[in-house]
């Protein structure tokens, strides 16, 4: 008999209960299931949109997906793909981070978030596009239109795929009455986000036909003439170039520097030392200084002191060498002493050990003890 | 007629990429599971005896 494998909540990973409400967060799993039933199909929605270029219905229809289901993964991830192409980073960034967070293992966004880290020049660039922008937006609070208009060329030169700076231009141009310059920005706006609503009604509101506007998405925006007055023509080797001013700043800086040297009396060619190329030199050279250092500083000193303390050594063991011999003598003189008694004691027994000369006891007795003895034997 | 003054509202200013921090930790985006569990939570604090029907 197979056995039935719990089923758990989505929301919380709780087990659910056989009326269907999780025990853990109540919630009712049958509409749990709806709600991302939905989201997915929104998802599907949003995916078909942005495959046909049009970024704004898809984001839209993302944001519907993520009503129904926040940790909707590849959702988010799609909404912030779309939003990094039309220029906006940091929102691409806040929905990549979001995804991670709900899924951190094998998800996409970390590959993004991956390569934006390893790129530090291309978020440098972003936040300069976003400050240009910002600023375009203060200038035209102050009604400083044709500031406005610079700086968000400037900011759309960097990246021309920045919808909303687009629509900004157009709407200035509008303001100003230049509808052909304001139709070529709109134009561009087209070619990103096929369907962006903002530009389609500005575009109706100006007269253009939805034929025209069909046309012109089309339509090429290589010489379109937007950032005519950021570009400047250059002479080089007779042959007319169009390039950017800022490009141009660079050319002529490295001319004058020509001409300062020039002036100079050059005694020799001197190219840029490459400091990579002579670490191998400069780790011998270490290695040599450190040698030399260990042999004039570190050996004499540690010799003197090996022969300090050996210096020491000797004087203890010639104290004690001294000591010794003088223990020696004395025992000596004692041994010499004992063994003159010893002679003298052996000359003393001899002399006892002779037999005694009765004679002169003999001789030595007086009459009466003579005759005592006689009278005994 | 486009309206300018109008039509410039719906422009805001761009987070810059030191403001991302922020943006990311005011994501207060709800989903249905959110509005669901709020109005659970809600019927519970005002009739105690549904929390008892769901447990059952």
């Amino acid at each position: 008999m197979a056995t039935r494998r719990p089923v758990l909540c989505p929301n919380c990973g709780a087990h659910i209960r056989k009326n269907g409400y999780c025990t853990n967060c109540n919630m009712n799993y049958h509409v749990l299931m709806k709600a991302y039933n939905t989201s997915d199909y929104y998802y599907n929605q949003g995916y078909d949109r942005a495959a046909a270029r049009d970024l704004s219905g898809a984001v839209a229809s993302l944001m519907v997906a993520l009503r129904y289901n926040k940790k909707n993964v590849p959702a988010r991830n799609l909404l912030g793909l779309i939003h990094y192409e039309m220029g906006e980073v940091v929102e691409a960034l806040r929905h990549w981070v979001m995804s991670v967070n709900y899924q951190p293992q094998t998800n996409l966004a970390s590959r993004y978030l991956k390569e934006l880290k390893t790129d530090p020049t291309r978020l440098a660039n972003v936040d300069q596009i976003a400050k240009k922008f910002n600023m375009a937006l203060d200038y035209i609070d102050r009604g400083d239109h044709d500031l406005a208009i610079l700086q968000l060329k400037n900011a759309l030169s960097e990246n021309p795929h920045f919808v909303k700076g687009y629509l900004l231009l157009a709407l200035l141009y509008i303001h100003a009455g230049n509808y052909e310059k304001a139709r070529v920005a709109l134009r561009r706006v087209l070619r990103v986000d096929k369907a962006n609503p903002v530009a389609i009604h500005y575009l109706r509101e100006m007269g253009t036909s939805d034929e025209n506007i069909i046309h012109m998405r089309q339509e090429s925006i290589e010489d379109d003439g937007l950032f005519e007055d950021l570009m400047v023509t250059v002479d080089k080797d007779d042959e007319e170039l169009t390039v950017r001013k800022e490009e141009v700043k660079r050319p002529i800086f490295k001319e004058i520097a020509a001409k300062r040297n020039e002036s100079v009396v050059r005694t020799g060619e001197f190219s840029q030392l490459s400091l990579a190329r002579y670490s191998g030199i400069y780790v011998l050279l270490g290695i040599v200084i450190g040698i030399m250092v260990l042999y004039f500083a570190v050996v004499p000193h540690q010799r003197k002191k090996m022969l300090s303390e050996n210096e020491n050594l000797i004087r203890s063991y010639s104290e004690e060498l001294a000591d010794k011999n003088a223990t020696i003598s004395a025992q000596q003189a004692e041994i010499d002493s004992l063994n003159n008694e010893i002679v003298l004691m052996r000359d003393k027994a001899t002399n006892t050990d002779a037999l005694p000369d009765y004679s002169n006891i003999k001789n030595g007795m007086s009459e009466e003890d003579l005759d005592h003895i006689m009278d005994t034997e | 007629m486009i309206n300018f003054e109008e039509e410039l509202k719906r422009f805001s200013p761009i987070p810059e990429v030191n403001q991302a921090e922020e943006a990311i930790y005011h994501n207060d985006l709800t989903d249905i599971s959110d509005i669901v569990l709020q109005m659970t939570e809600e019927l519970r604090a005002n009739e105690p005896s549904l929390s008892a029907r769901t447990r059952r």
